[in-house]
């Protein structure tokens, strides 16, 4: 059993937590997947040995409501002003989206994505080329905020100014495939460096490295062949 | 020289190597053009009318050709070309709504103007586009039906493409009292909303009051979901808003009318028994 909420589960597995029932218990040959939110449940028949496993990991915010999000979406609640040549950094909380995951064979399957964030959704850019986005707002921190690690993240943004001119930020978008979670017992992450300039962040960086030494890469669904090569770490992890 | 050497008749070396040469670039020129079409429409035509094109085309150029043999040959291609040129005209006539759908429909699938899988509305017909053929566009209607379009008529008409982008408005009309607060109303509305996850916070959605109508103060709203879900979302939001109202006391009223009398109205007691 992993510390904290995120890790791999043996079977039959049940967690209960304020507003949230899990539970992968035997029924016949399989396993009934059971997940109890408030009005809604979530059954599942699953059919897996009896050495199988179950892996809960945060996922990229994406996929809630309807999988229609193609990016994340943060909209800060007071904006940030850069001076010009100027950095700032600066922590946002995300919204956090757990991906159940079971062994099927060689292979893990997702087979349940759930949230205790708010969902809600947006458009950003034009009619033409804009996205439909995965909408949070944010306060702008100067340290690591607290946060309940099932609930919400925490996003490292360091900004730099290359332009000679003030700078207004107000929100950063993330495009799913180049979101990049880590994990820790009592901590989901992000860490982000944006260029400004013209008033816009023009490249945004998302890093590969976690916010706090231990913490571990978690599974990503949208960066393409990153699921199979995460499925290939979780086997060597798991077995 | 060998080459004006008679082979068959008045036929010559040279002539018949000339005619090898003619269809062997003919040859060339087919298999060419052949790749070309290929390569062009292997992603916006299916086998079978990819097949027939190119057919077509070979055939074409091989009667291009047979045409430059004849006189080789000695044979005198105007005779036939004069039938040829009345049966083509006499085709032609009969085949004219064949050419004109057959160059839309190249037309439709090199321009692109709609896909398969879009939803639209053209020539009168609404539904999602199942395939683009060579000739006609098969559209299947929301009732499950299935319709064949021909291109000339999809080529030629207004195209409404409802999904084209991926965010979508509709719409509302709610009409409450007078009675009522219609800020309270507003206020009521937008939080219904801004609840619900799948309504997008941007572009904003718009609440106001719009009439003062006969029987009610009519709001609209004004919403934007994504366009998968626009028509789930707007089946699914008037109610919420209409119970929302309620519980904040607000009704939505049915067509009432006053009636005044100039002089009051005597009530009798009925003979029969019971009051009126």
């Amino acid at each position: 059993m992993a510390k904290g909420f995120y890790g791999t589960y043996r079977l039959p597995f049940a967690l209960e937590i304020p507003g949230l029932k899990l539970s992968l218990a035997p029924e016949g040959d399989g396993f009934l997947y059971r997940r109890v939110q408030g009005d809604e449940c979530v059954e599942k028949l699953i059919f897996l040995g009896e050495r199988a496993t179950v892996k809960l990991l945060p996922v990229e915010p994406v996929n809630l409501p309807g999988g229609l999000a193609q990016q994340l979406h943060i909209s800060f609640k007071k904006p940030l002003l850069l001076p010009p040549r100027g950095n700032a950094l600066v922590y946002l909380v995300f919204p956090v989206e757990v991906g159940v995951f079971v062994k099927a064979g060689t292979l893990y399957k997702v087979v349940d994505i759930f949230t205790l964030a708010r969902q809600k959704l947006t458009f950003v850019g034009d009619f033409e080329k804009g996205r439909v986005s995965k909408y949070y707002e944010s306060d702008l921190h100067t340290e690591i905020p607290p946060v309940s690690p099932l609930k919400e993240g925490v996003l490292r943004l360091r900004l730099r100014n290359r332009g000679g001119e003030w700078q207004n930020v107000e929100r950063v978008s993330i495009p799913a495939e180049d979101i990049k979670i880590f994990y820790g017992p009592n901590l989901v992450s992000m860490t982000a460096e944006g260029v400004m300039m013209k008033g816009e962040i023009v490249k945004l960086e998302v890093k590969e490295t976690p916010l706090k030494r231990g913490m571990k890469p978690s599974a990503e669904l949208y960066r393409p062949g990153a699921f199979k090569k995460m499925t290939k770490k979780l086997l060597v992890e798991v077995e | 020289m060998i080459l004006d050497t008679p082979v068959i008749g008045s036929i010559t070396v040279l002539d018949i190597l000339k005619i090898v040469l003619i269809f062997l670039i003919a040859t060339v020129i087919a298999k060419v053009l052949s790749s070309y079409i290929r390569l062009f429409f292997k992603d916006r035509l299916s086998k079978q009318p990819l097949s027939l094109l190119i057919k077509g085309v070979k055939y074409t150029i091989y009667i291009i050709a047979i045409m430059m043999v004849l006189p080789i040959l000695g044979v005198n291609p105007s005779g036939i070309l004069v039938a040829g040129g009345i049966l083509g005209i006499v085709i032609g006539f009969a085949s004219q709504s064949v050419v004109s759908n057959l160059i839309s429909g190249i037309f439709l699938i090199s321009e692109k103007p709609i896909q398969i899988g879009d939803v639209v509305e053209v020539g009168g017909t609404t539904g999602e586009v199942t395939d683009i053929r060579i000739l006609s566009t098969t559209i299947k209607t929301f009732d499950g039906t299935l319709v064949r379009v021909p291109n000339n008529t999809v080529f030629n008409s207004p195209i409404t493409n409802y999904i084209y982008h991926k965010v979508r408005r509709f719409g509302y009309v709610v009409g409450i009292r007078y009675r009522d607060d219609g800020e309270k109303a507003v206020e009521v509305i937008k939080e219904v909303l801004d609840e619900h996850p799948l309504v997008l916070k941007s572009p904003e959605p718009l609440i106001f009051v719009d009439e003062l109508a006969d029987n009610s103060v009519n709001i609209v709203i004004k919403v934007w979901a994504p366009v998968e879900v626009w028509y789930s979302v707007k089946m699914e939001l008037l109610w919420k808003i209409k119970v929302a109202l309620e519980e904040a006391g607000v009704e939505i009223p049915f067509p009432q009318t006053e009636v005044w009398f100039n002089t009051p109205l005597r009530i009798e007691k009925g003979s029969a028994g019971g009051e009126i």
